[in-house]
């Protein structure tokens, strides 16, 4: 995905278009960045009306809102979709702007296990509030 | 990771200018003068040219200053009327066909650039090897195994015909590719909207076999997925294409397979 050929110098160009082929990647990306924004559009409107109706509430109003497991798994899935789609669209930042090849691996890498690690910290903080 | 600071010859000063005093109907063209062999830094030069002895587009006017005013100017033309593809430049800030390019809708000074973001060969000349080996790499012929037919003709429905209107058109003169900041970042992976516009008009030919093959060929993040529908392609093409419009088509048949 982010290798790119040693190129010589001797090389037509042509040889350096066709470089490696094809990786036949892309789709995938492409269809569930469209699926999880289309997801997010109920999260987001779940998210507005339930800060709406939570307004200014104290720390217990909140954490029996939180008890209701509709809420609980809302928040939930609002937390992993949103930052599942944020990832998709970093990455193709990162794709986009950062050539050089050791960089760009660094920080994909950096972005996938970052989301992996801010998705379980925010599921298990919702998790733990429902158990208090 | 990131250069922050431009090469020093990519500043582009002031250069000569040259006014006629016998105009009639003067205009002030400013044309980019860059020759990679020398030295010397990018500069622009400016030229005032009488509209009066002129013809009504750009192309006529750099041709009339080549002719009359400055002999040195390198530029690209053939067919001077829009179906060559050769004489794409950049005009007050937009690509375009200096031939097709009316002076009178132009406002203010006319400014003519090369391409963006291509290697200059000369002056208005860029260097289009890599986008011409792109257009090669898509295989843009037909592709057939089945028999010829005894007529020896490969029928088409007119509703299937219909599909290559607004396709084949395409003149390959690089405005749309050039345009494109996906393409300025990443022409070496990136296929470009003109590559990409020309693989959608043999993936939808009813007569061609490859298909799949062209398919196969072309879906890669980075080869097709680097267009984010910016759209500055369909903006710049002066044939009034829809290279943006192909792309998305591209990817509808790529989801439809998956």
């Amino acid at each position: 995905m982010v290798i790119r050929m040693a190129l010589g110098a001797m090389q037509t160009t042509l040889a350096k278009v066709k470089g490696l082929g094809s990786a036949h990647n892309g789709t995938e990306h492409f269809w569930w960045q469209r699926v999880s924004a289309l997801a997010l559009i109920p999260l987001v409107l779940w998210l507005c009306f339930s800060l709406a109706s939570l307004g200014s509430s104290d720390y217990n109003s909140v954490k029996n809102w939180f008890d209701s497991i509709f809420n609980a798994i809302t928040a939930s899935l609002f937390v992993v979709v949103s930052l599942y789609h944020g990832q998709l669209g970093m990455q193709m930042v990162i794709e986009d702007y950062i050539s050089q090849t050791s960089h760009r691996l660094i920080l994909l890498i950096a972005l996938k296990l970052g989301t992996v690690f801010a998705c379980c910290f925010a599921v298990f903080a919702i998790i733990k509030l429902w158990t208090i | 990771m990131a250069e922050f600071r431009l090469p020093a010859n990519s500043i582009v000063k002031k250069g000569e200018a040259y006014s006629d005093p016998n105009a009639k109907y003067p205009r002030k063209m400013v044309i980019y003068r860059y020759d990679p062999e020398t030295t010397d830094n990018p500069r622009l030069d400016s030229y005032e040219i009488d509209l009066d002895h002129c013809g009504p587009m750009v192309l006529d006017a750099i041709l009339m200053v080549k002719n009359e005013m400055d002999s040195t100017i390198a530029i690209r033309r053939s067919c001077r009327e829009g179906i060559c593809g050769s004489c794409a430049v950049n005009i007050n800030g937009k690509n375009t066909l200096a031939c097709t390019q009316s002076i009178a809708d132009i406002k203010g000074d006319i400014e003519v650039y090369p391409l963006p973001h291509q290697n200059v060969i000369k002056d208005l000349v860029t260097d289009l090897q890599n986008f011409y080996a792109q257009y090669a790499s898509i295989e843009p012929w037909m592709k057939v195994d089945s028999a010829l037919p005894a007529d020896r003709e490969y029928s088409q429905s007119i509703e299937d015909r219909s599909k290559l209107d607004g396709l084949y058109e395409c003149v390959l003169c690089a405005c749309c590719s050039t345009s494109c900041p996906s393409y300025w970042w990443n022409s070496d992976r990136f296929l470009g909207p003109a590559a990409l516009l020309n693989a959608y008009r043999w993936i939808v030919d009813s007569r061609d076999e490859a298909t799949g093959e062209r398919l196969d060929a072309i879906e890669d993040a980075f080869k097709v997925y680097r267009c984010h529908t910016i759209m500055n392609c369909t903006d710049a093409c002066p044939k009034g294409l829809n290279p943006a419009k192909a792309i998305a088509g591209i990817k509808a048949l790529m989801v439809k397979r998956r």
